[in-house]
């Protein structure tokens, strides 16, 4: 997990994001942030091989999606065949939808009191499963 | 005789399914039984206990038509059947049963209908029930129990001043979101603004949720709220039926783009869903499962007002519902 102070500001994420799409095979990469002041949305804020800007108007929610599972635990999720979901499905996971991915790992960005208010998260179009592995490699980008 | 030989090609035909008992042995049945039991495992016997059961509660002894049956298979579907018992002959105690499945819609009569209708909407309503219950534990009281360990580790840890910062700071965002959701939760169950501020507003805004909850483009284009000019039953419908209409495409269809189309015409007020999503044969799907339900309840709603209900759809060429209501009717 990656401290507040270590990237605290947009920037940092904005480079974070972009760095993870230019060095690895994933096709989507992106950050969804809760908002500091009320309403405390979470929305996608920073994404990378994104193929719309359909992602901005996405309002996550906690405990729905595979995001939205990380921000209400705490722990990494990762899933395959996202299609598979229905709407009215808890692992329905709207980004999927809004950028055709077939896979994706979410990872929390967590402050130092261990609250999730960041998550990290890349995926493909393609058929390419996923794993605990995947998990781990996203996970180095954070440490690294 | 040709009498009777056209009877056993009218009997073995038939779409009902027939059997003929002789007390408790099957002496004959039809094409339409045989099927009926090779596809499903039905046991004949059952069949003809679930219509004796029927005959008890019944004076005449002679003929007994049940309500709608229902029976789960194998498959995830569940059989719905309708039975008649009749006694052909008292002596020899042989008697017929005919079934008729009411997968097929073409065999309902009205007030069958009208059953499967009220046992669907009943269902919907408890599990619409069920769903807020679950919400209301999950969300709910998970978020305001979240708080309330919050509360504790700040009265009860030895904090740091910044630590306490953060503590309170994250008592308040688990308060918001629970507030946000109880909110958000009122607006399923009856949206304020319909009633506040009609309904064009009303449905901008469901559609800007559910695109926000989706992932999912919804347009919404609709004429000046001036111009729609209708009785508040009405407007509740339409509301429903778009809600219902969008939340099925998002179910079933995988669609990239649903549009709200509300338009005025010279006499009619003119609604239409449309998705760009899988579609479906409207032909296969107009036996009874819980979908076509779902359609066939918006239609009485629609009705019930005076209004047009109707849909069009085609494998991958998406959904197209339309409802029309009529203006400066007598109402």
């Amino acid at each position: 997990m990656m401290a507040l102070e270590q990237a605290k500001t947009n920037k940092d994420y904005a480079r974070l994001v972009n760095r993870i799409y230019h060095t690895s095979d994933f096709e989507f990469v992106g950050i969804a942030l809760q908002e500091t002041y009320y309403p405390f949305v979470i929305k996608w804020r920073f994404a990378a091989g994104n193929q719309s800007e359909q992602f901005r108007q996405i309002v996550l929610r906690k405990g729905i999606g595979i995001a939205g599972l990380v921000f209400r635990t705490g722990k990494p999720f990762y899933d395959n065949n996202l299609s598979k979901y229905s709407f009215s499905n808890k692992m329905y996971t709207p980004i999927a939808n809004a950028e055709s991915l077939w896979s994706a790992v979410a990872i929390p960005v967590a402050s130092s009191l261990g609250t999730v208010n960041a998550v990290l998260l890349a995926g493909y179009r393609r058929k390419q499963p996923v794993s605990l592995e995947t998990v781990a490699h996203l996970g180095e980008y954070l440490h690294g | 005789m040709i009498k009777d030989k056209y009877l056993e090609k009218y009997v073995g035909q038939s779409r009902s399914a027939i059997m003929f008992f002789a007390g408790d042995q099957l002496i004959a049945s039809n094409h339409s039984a045989e099927e009926l039991q090779r596809r499903y495992g039905l046991d004949p016997c059952y069949l003809r206990q679930i219509a004796q059961n029927g005959k008890s509660s019944s004076t005449a002894g002679y003929q007994v038509r049940t309500n709608v049956v229902t029976i789960p298979t194998k498959e995830k579907e569940s059989l719905h059947l309708s039975l008649c018992y009749r006694l052909l002959d008292q002596e020899e105690d042989v008697y017929s049963l005919t079934i008729r499945n009411l997968q097929h819609e073409e065999q309902l009569s009205a007030q069958e209908r009208q059953h499967l209708l009220t046992r669907y909407v009943n269902r919907a309503h408890e599990k619409e029930r069920q769903r807020i219950s679950q919400d209301l534990h999950d969300s709910i009281a998970q978020g305001v129990y979240s708080a309330i360990m919050g509360v504790r580790r700040f009265t009860q840890g030895d904090l740091s001043p910044a630590e306490q910062q953060e503590t309170s700071q994250a008592i308040e965002i688990q308060l918001q979101e629970t507030l946000t959701e109880i909110k958000e939760m009122a607006l399923d169950i009856r949206p304020a603004v319909l009633d506040s501020f009609g309904l064009v507003p009303a449905i901008k805004a469901l559609a800007k949720r559910l695109q926000a909850n989706s992932g999912v483009i919804i347009n919404v284009l609709a004429v000046d709220e001036q111009a729609i000019q209708l009785t508040s039953d009405e407007q509740s419908v339409l509301y429903r039926v778009c809600q219902e209409a969008i939340n099925n495409a998002l179910r079933h269809a995988h669609p990239s783009e649903i549009t709200v189309l509300l338009s005025n015409h010279p006499h009619v007020i003119q609604m239409q869903v449309l998705d760009d999503g899988d579609g479906f044969n409207l032909k296969k799907n107009a036996h009874f499962n819980g979908h076509s339900l779902g359609l066939m309840n918006m239609k009485e709603r629609v009705t019930a007002l005076n209004g047009v209900f109707e849909i069009s759809s085609h494998p991958h060429e998406g959904t197209t519902l339309t409802v029309k209501f009529p203006l400066n009717t007598v109402r």
